[in-house]
């Protein structure tokens, strides 16, 4: 037997964290998380799969578009023209009331708003039981896997899916599906198809609880290679096997500088040593850290105004480089302030705590706050100190602006 | 800093002026317009730049009215080393160049390190004193309070440039009022892009109703297409059903119409109407014999009368009297009229003959002789009695013959020869009285009248005429006793038979007795027939009674009273069967089914509708489903344009992005702003450090220049307040102005006092203190005295005491 396990589509859901890319690269991006899943449907079709797991989060409920739900159909069709069918459960981006009514094709099984069951007897005869359940609300606090059935007997493999985050107990963060591994282990299915975490990973290994992760990373905290799992079976195992698929990958990169002098060099130097980390077929969105103490402060302006990144973006589309640098940001080495002679330590120092709170953040960002987007940049715990480096960054290089001068 | 010199190449009405302010305090003296504030405004002119034409400061330019070049210089002493800072025409505040004592230049920020973070009005504000310096000046006790504060944290100048610089970078990237900053911009597009999406989000709504809407119309076709096949038979079915209405509505009408209540059968009718034939006959029959009884009875009525009756009663006597009557007729008719006519004929023709009458009497037989001998002629004739006597007896004798009786008929015969013989001889004796005596003779005889020649010849005329004449007589008399005789008979006549004459009368008696013979035998022959008639009549009657019997029994089968209503009933059964035939035709046309469905419908109208509907239904059907294949192929259509616009993601991600942009540069506004405040904060820290001492040297300045009168002053949150001698604590607010005005020289001066260790400038009096009683005003002097110990202190002044003053003094009005 053979199966795919993937999730967390997000089809048509937006990158974040980019601004200014060429329109061919943009074209890329938007096409990347419907390539990603069109990849995984050849897979699908060229391995012969028995069936598709789907484990939530097709859509992005905020971010649903026709395209998004056409291509879905029309992939799905794509299955059911090979007579593969799809086991589908909705999560908590797409999550709604399951109805007999779908507009889905008739290959595409829906798993109901309750834990249930679906089996399906496989051409070699074995009896493949599946059991889980579709999100019809945002949050789900309950153990829903106290619902799951105990192993079936007269089964040859029994499979979970669940879409849901590991119980960390604190009743603020368990909003979806709570559980733990070893609940799941004591069901002894055979295979666990976890979803909702999009970085790729497996909990435990036999038998297999596997996040698959989202075919496609969407912002740079969703880096490194994104795909699906093969499932295959061996003996009376199934082994998961992670195969890349996403167009795009997301990378960072830290990049040591060989005492570059001008900014050409620099950019030359970027664009050679950065090469392209991505997976063969992957194209790269790479953020780049500079080592601030190893750049004069020339090339430390250029870089904070943008200007180095501007051109080493315009060597990328001009090479035609299978990479492209969103972001090109200073780090320093030390974050200590630049010397003030006049004012005592002990006046900064002060003054910083008092200056570098979140009340103080709030306060000043006023009703910028009301943007939800910018309101949750605000939330972030690492903001204040973020923004206490950024501060100190720009008094050490105001000092050296004014030397300019 | 300390100005040593000042030269003015032009402004305003100086040109090529050297002023000397090594001495300190220095008093500048001049009356009015003597140009003591336009050398003021020069000296900060130098140090903080030209006034440019717009602003408070446009009438500060002093421009020299004469086109000498504009501007000047100050030679100043800072850290024990002399610089010189020339300003010349320029933008930004004039040209600044600065030389050391070696004419080495020296950067322009040299200026700021002299300066301190102050421009002209902070430097006014705090250095400056004179009249329209006070509070009441445009910066308010916040700003000075604050600027006090900031100026505090002496060696920050970098800091609060810094801090300058960024609040303007941050300005510059979002001001929560602005309108063109990136931020704001951003955000508005932000607000647009969220618009459009909203609008491009409904394009899924769209889409998913729409593909519902698919959904539902190909599940409508289905039905529809499931349901035309019933919609067609339905059509056809109706068709059919309307095809044969007409039959059906025949069938149906001969249905209700002609059902017999009572059959017979060909046979009994044939029989029924061969008896309607055969009572017809005998009624016909009938009728025809009482037609005859009833004539018979008439007739017989009519010859039933008195007469016949009379006659049968006396037939015999009638007889008889009949043959009486003939009898006498015969005799009656021997004396014949004719021959009495005959008689008389002849009587008138032998009278014409001799043309007299009456004629005379014939000669007898010897006067004839007589004559004849007288004349010898003799007369004939004889015969002729003879013949009639002959005839009367033949006459009877033929009468005897025809009565069977003997006697008369020997009567007759006897007669007939009595009288021949008679009449013979009469005519004899006649003849013979005629011959001698002829004239006697003749008138004897009356013949004289007549000639005598024919006395002879005429004696047998006369003769016969005689004859006549006796014959007529005798014929008058045989016939009045048969006309007695008659009367009597005829007494005994019916009264009725009538008759002109005798003849008549008998004639019609016996024509009566023939006619009543008749009539009676007529009425025996009636009787019978009536008799044999009327027995007919009986057996026709029976045979009609047993006939109509027969009739009625059959008529009772069928329930009907008569052969009229036989007859209609035959008519309808005739009908009947020709409706049965064509019945039968349309019913061969019709199934069972057919007419199960038929019934079902109230007439041909209302079928009609039905099929009208049906047809209409199909026709909607194919309508409907024609109209879902262009709503399909439309909504299919639109349904790709949906999938294929890419709007909708792709604002999307353009929102990502700009909320990316949006935060980048939001965050480097908030590093901007949190710099500054940190900047700003630490500079307060460290400032704070240095009230106190402000304050304290402050209070002294206070005591002093109130004459101990307040002793304390508190600067906290809520403002300065100060306290009395007598321990009351007065808000700012509370003072006299001229108070006030002590309060706040002695808080800039005690800041200035407090600061000198890093910024020490020149203090410039400008006919302060006018509001100061003389006390004060000594006191204020002694303060000033001690300021200039350490610090450059000009005083400019109309007021001619200054001169007294112990100070070195520039007289303007000597300078011109």
């Amino acid at each position: 037997m053979k199966f795919i396990h993937t999730g967390d589509l997000h089809l048509d859901s937006p990158f974040l964290g980019l601004t200014e890319m060429p329109d061919q690269l943009w074209k890329q991006v938007h096409q990347s998380t419907f390539a990603a899943f069109q990849r995984i449907v050849d897979a699908a079709i060229e391995q012969v799969v028995d069936f598709v797991l789907i484990v939530g989060d097709i859509y992005d409920r905020d971010h649903h578009s026709a395209a998004a739900e056409d291509f879905f159909a029309e992939q799905c069709q794509r299955l059911a023209d090979h007579h593969i069918p799809v086991y589908l459960s909705y999560g908590n981006h797409d999550y709604q009331p399951v109805t007999n009514h779908s507009l889905l094709p008739s290959n595409v099984n829906v798993f109901d708003n309750q834990v249930e069951t679906k089996f399906l007897t496989l051409q070699n005869g074995q009896r493949v039981a599946i059991s889980g359940f579709s999100y019809d609300q945002r949050w789900l606090d309950q153990d829903y896997v106290a619902q799951y059935p105990q192993r079936k007997k007269d089964i040859d493999w029994q499979i979970g899916m669940l879409h849901g985050a590991v119980r960390t107990g604190n009743d603020q963060q368990d909003h979806y599906a709570p559980f733990t591994t070893s609940e799941l282990l004591a069901l002894h299915y055979d295979y666990w198809a976890l979803g909702h975490i999009h970085k790729h990973q497996v909990l435990h290994e036999q038998p297999a609880v596997v996040y698959c992760g989202n075919p496609q990373g969407r912002h740079k905290n969703e880096d490194g290679q994104h795909g699906y799992y093969l499932v295959e079976s061996q003996d009376d195992r199934l082994i998961p096997e992670f195969r890349p698929v996403a167009p795009i990958e997301w990378h960072q990169e830290i990049v040591s500088i060989n005492n570059d002098e001008t900014s050409q060099q620099l950019v030359d130097d970027l664009v050679h040593q950065i090469d392209n980390p991505a997976t063969e077929d992957a194209f790269a969105m790479v953020e780049i850290k500079l080592p601030a103490d190893q750049l004069s402060a020339g090339l430390k302006r250029q870089v904070l105004a943008g200007s180095i990144l501007e051109r080493l973006q315009n060597a990328c589309e001009d090479q035609q480089l299978r990479w492209w640098p969103y972001q090109l940001n200073l780090q320093s080495a030390s974050t200590q302030l630049p010397k003030i002679t006049d004012l005592d330590e002990k006046y900064w120092s002060e003054s910083a705590q008092q200056v570098f709170t979140s009340d103080q953040v709030m306060a000043l960002a006023g009703k910028l706050a009301n943007y939800p987007f910018i309101a949750d940049h605000l939330e972030d715990q690492q903001l204040v100190a973020e923004l206490q480096k950024s501060a100190t960054q720009l008094l050490g290089q105001g000092g050296a602006d004014d030397d300019e001068d | 800093m300390k100005i040593n010199r000042v030269h003015i190449d032009g402004f305003g009405k100086w040109h090529d002026q050297d002023f000397n302010f090594e001495d300190n305090p220095t008093v500048v003296f001049g009356h009015n317009e003597a140009g003591k504030t336009t050398l003021a405004n020069f000296i900060l002119s130098i140090l903080f730049g030209f006034a440019d034409g717009r602003g408070k400061n446009r009438f500060q330019q002093y421009l020299p009215k004469d086109g000498t070049a504009y501007g000047g210089s100050l030679t100043i002493n800072q850290n024990g080393q002399e610089y010189t800072i020339k300003r010349t025409k320029g933008k930004n505040g004039g040209k600044v160049t600065i030389t050391d004592i070696n004419g080495h230049h020296k950067p322009v920020s040299f200026l700021n390190q002299l300066i301190g973070p102050l421009d002209r009005d902070l430097y006014r504000a705090i250095y400056s004193f004179g009249n329209q310096d006070l509070i009441t000046d445009d910066l308010d006790q916040a700003t000075v309070e604050q600027q006090l504060q900031q100026v505090g944290a002496v060696g920050s100048q970098e800091w609060l440039a810094q801090s300058n610089k960024l609040a303007k970078q941050a300005d510059e990237l979002y001001k929560p009022r602005g309108r063109k900053q990136p931020v704001v911009k951003h955000l508005k597009e932000y607000q647009e892009l969220r618009g459009r999406l909203a609008d491009a989000r409904d394009q899924y709504a769209e889409y998913q109703q729409l593909q519902q809407q698919v959904q539902s119309l190909t599940s409508q076709q289905q039905r529809l297409a499931t349901q035309r096949p019933d919609c067609k038979q339905q059509v056809a079915k109706l068709e059919h059903l309307q095809r044969l209405w007409p039959v059906y509505q025949n069938w149906q009408a001969g249905q209700q119409k002609n059902q017999l209540r009572h059959e017979m059968s060909d046979e009994t009718i044939a029989k029924v109407q061969g008896l309607q034939t055969s009572l017809a006959e005998v009624q016909r029959q009938l009728k025809a014999n009482q037609e005859t009884v009833a004539r018979l009875s008439g007739q017989q009525a009519g010859l039933a009368n008195e007469q016949v009756q009379d006659y049968q009663n006396n037939k015999v006597k009638y007889q008889q009297l009949k043959d009486q009557l003939l009898t006498l007729q015969m005799k009656m008719q021997n004396q014949s009229s004719q021959q009495l006519a005959d008689w008389q004929r002849e009587q008138s023709q032998i009278e014409e003959r001799y043309h007299r009458q009456p004629l005379p009497a014939p000669l007898g037989e010897n006067d004839l002789f007589k004559l004849h001998t007288l004349l010898e002629t003799t007369t004939s004739s004889q015969k002729a009695p003879v013949l009639a006597l002959s005839l009367v007896g033949v006459t009877l004798f033929i009468i005897g013959l025809a009565v069977h009786t003997l006697l008369l008929t020997v009567l007759g015969l006897v007669i007939a020869i009595a009288g021949g013989v008679w009449y013979y001889w009469t005519n004899y004796q006649s003849a013979k009285s005629q011959t001698a005596a002829i004239h006697r003779f003749g008138k004897q005889h009356g013949l004289s009248a007549f000639p005598t020649n024919q006395w002879i010849t005429m004696q047998a005329d006369l003769h016969r005429y005689q004859e006549l004449q006796r014959q007529v007589q005798v014929s008058h008399q045989a016939t009045v006793s048969l006309t007695k005789q008659f009367q009597t008979l005829r007494q005994q006549l019916p009264r009725f038979v009538q008759g002109s004459d005798d003849d008549a009368l008998i004639n019609n008696y016996r024509q009566w007795l023939v006619q009543i013979e008749d009539q009676t035998q007529q009425a025996n022959q009636l009787g019978r027939e009536l008799s044999r008639e009327q027995k007919q009549v009986v057996d026709l009657q029976n045979r009609q009674s047993t006939m109509e019997k027969q009739l009625s029994a059959y008529y009772q089968q069928v329930d009907v009273h008569d052969a009229n209503e036989f007859s209609h009933y035959l008519a309808t059964r005739a009908a009947a069967q020709k409706q049965a035939v064509t019945q039968s035709a349309y019913d061969q046309q019709l199934s069972d089914q057919d007419k199960q469905q038929l019934a079902r419908y109230d007439n041909e109208a209302d079928l009609s509708q039905n099929l009208t509907a049906a047809h209409q239904k199909l026709a909607a059907n194919q309508q409907q489903s024609e109209e879902i294949v262009t709503k399909l192929a439309h909504l299919k259509v639109t349904i790709e344009d949906l999938v294929k616009n890419g709007t909708y993601s792709q604002l999307q991600q353009e929102q990502a992005n700009l909320e990316t942009v949006i935060w980048q540069e939001s965050r480097q506004w908030l590093t901007y702003q949190l710099a500054i405040k940190w900047i700003q904060h630490a500079l307060q820290l460290a400032s704070a450090d240095r009230f106190p001492k402000i304050v304290h040297q402050a209070e002294q300045f206070f005591t002093t220049l109130t004459n101990k009168h307040y002793s304390q002053i508190l600067l906290n949150d809520e403002g300065i307040q100060v306290i009395d001698d007598h321990q009351q604590t007065y808000q700012v607010e509370e003072l006299s102005l001229g108070t006030a005005e002590q309060l706040f020289i002695a808080l800039r001066l005690g800041f200035i006092m407090v600061i000198a260790d890093q910024l020490k400038l020149p203090i410039l009096i400008d006919d302060g203190f006018v509001n100061f009683d003389q006390v004060r005003r000594h006191k204020m002097m002694a303060i000033l005295n001690q300021l200039a110990a350490n610090q450059q202190v000009i005083y400019f002044t109309a007021d001619e005491r200054a001169l007294n003053w112990s100070a070195a003094v520039i007289d303007l009005n000597k300078c011109e």
